[in-house]
């Protein structure tokens, strides 16, 4: 039995289409990158796995415990990074201070969002979508427009919490490399309308 | 950010923050010499009485309990009115800023009790509810509704998206997203709702005395009014312009510092 199965028809926004048929499925503890180039409708499909778009066309069975890390940080800027935490996701304190510790920020926890950098502030928001414990883990582009240095650091604590926790990822990037280094399969767009092209193509 | 950034604007200075420390205490100071001198200069007690005089008048009145007595009314009835103002105003402000359907229909409502003078309302709920209580705050709560639901209803519009997408992602609590990612939105424009509303209400509050109760500041400047008492109208306006300027800088500033750490110390990073 799948995890995420994805039955799409299409998506029509504003009388124009955006995503054509689009039928996956993903098992649990798998790793999908989800490719494609800027603007073809991956956010899109993601907000509608994730139960914020609804006006697709066709089925789609999502876990209910699922998070997000977005390509950008969407933290609360006025609470502190443990706050960011404890507040979005319900863990403790203690819990919380492990987390940060996981991603580096030990040193940080009464830092409001503002006062760290744009990789801090991504890796406050990968903890965040990985301490909520979700069944399914959906990233958006979580690495991009960061220096290559960052972008291998970050991957390589996004492996670590992986590893440990297991949890099964959907991936969207437009970087070949990421999605090879990754990821378990790979699925491509390609359109408009956002379709799938053939697997391993 | 950017659009969390847009709510600045929202936020009012307060009454009280000028330049340095001592520009402040510098600036009353002249405005009581100048007063003094303008006292001098007309020489009649009668007319213009100096600080000297008024503050003699203030111990006196403070003396017998009744400073303290009308002071004590009048607040009460800018608390209470106040506070209703507040609620409705943010009810209705969330409903109109929510819904673009509410806004076409009960909008224009909104504009029309903006525009009805303070003196009408008041003649009008004197009126109708009678001379009492209940008319007297429901006059002064009136007043004041209208502005914190227009501002509300901006804030709300304000209210950014991206958050409201990931509080739903992460299951948050109708409690917890009020709190934590409401309100937090909301401050700026609760802010400058509190400081216009408490600087408008004192002053409709004063009429409402003037026009029909039988304590309070305003009913006490009616009172010395009719006997020609410049100085006892002086030294009971101006205890209470000293009240509501100690209550802005003692609760508004207070709150204001703390609702606002998190913005200066992102801006200085
Ligand atoms: N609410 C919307 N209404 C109309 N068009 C939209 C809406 N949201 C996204 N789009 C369009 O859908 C397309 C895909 O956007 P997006 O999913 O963000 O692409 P990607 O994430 O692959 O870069 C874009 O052309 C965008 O303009
Ligand atoms: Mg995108």
């Amino acid at each position: 039995m799948a995890l995420l199965e994805v039955d799409l028809e299409g998506l029509w926004l504003s009388a124009q289409q955006i995503l054509g048929a689009i039928r996956f499925s993903q098992r649990r503890g798998e790793t999908i990158a989800l490719l494609g180039p800027s603007g073809i409708g991956k956010s899109t499909l993601l907000r509608c796995i994730a139960g914020l778009e609804r006006r697709y066309e066709g089925h789609i069975t999502a876990p209910d415990r699922l998070s997000t890390a977005f390509q950008e940080p969407t933290l609360l800027p006025w609470r502190s990074a443990i706050q960011n935490l404890t507040v979005t996701t319900g863990i403790g304190e203690a819990e919380a201070a492990i987390w940060l510790d996981r991603v580096g920020l030990g040193g940080r926890h009464s830092y409001f969002p503002g006062q760290l950098s744009l990789g801090q502030q991504r890796r406050l928001s990968l903890a965040r979508a990985i301490a909520a414990r979700p069944e399914l883990l959906l990233m958006d582009e979580p690495f991009v427009s960061l220096d290559p240095g960052l972008v291998d650091e970050m991957m390589t604590v996004f492996e670590g919490l992986r590893a440990a926790e297991g949890t099964t990822t959907l991936l969207v990037t437009h970087a070949e490399a990421e999605a090879e280094r990754l990821a378990d399969r790979v699925l491509r767009l390609g359109g408009p309308p956002a379709r799938l092209q053939a697997e391993g193509a | 950010m950017e659009r969390v950034a847009a709510g600045r604007h929202g936020g009012a200075r307060s009454l009280l923050s000028g330049q340095g420390p001592a520009t402040l205490p510098l600036s009353l100071c002249a405005l009581v010499v100048i007063w003094m001198l303008a006292a001098w200069i007309n020489a009649d007690a009668e007319l213009l009485p100096g600080p000297v005089e008024v503050l003699g008048i203030v111990r006196e009145e403070l003396a017998s309990g009744e400073l303290l007595h009308h002071v004590a009314w009048t607040l009460w009835r800018v608390v209470a009115g106040f506070s209703l103002a507040m609620l409705g105003g943010l009810a209705i402000g969330f409903a109109l800023g929510r819904s673009d359907t509410v806004d076409a229909w009960f909008g224009p409502w909104v504009i029309v009790a903006l525009n009805v003078p303070a003196l009408v309302v008041i003649v009008l709920c004197y009126l109708w509810i009678g001379l009492n209580e209940v008319a007297a705050i429901a006059a002064a709560a009136f007043n004041k509704t209208a502005m914190v639901a227009v501002n509300i209803r901006e804030g709300v519009r304000a209210l950014d998206p991206r958050l409201s997408d990931m509080a739903r992602v992460f299951r948050m609590s109708a409690l917890a997203r009020l709190r934590h990612v409401i309100l937090p939105q909301l401050w700026p424009f609760l802010a400058a709702s509190t400081r216009n509303g408490l600087a408008i209400i004192w002053k409709i509050v004063l009429v409402v005395e003037f026009l029909g109760r039988s304590n309070g500041v305003g009913f006490q400047i009616h009172l010395y009014f009719q006997l020609f008492e410049v100085g006892h109208v002086l030294a009971y306006s101006l205890t209470f312009v000293a009240v509501m300027l100690a209550i802005d800088v003692a609760l508004l500033q207070t709150w204001e510092r703390r609702t606002t750490r998190w913005r200066r110390l992102s801006e200085s990073h």
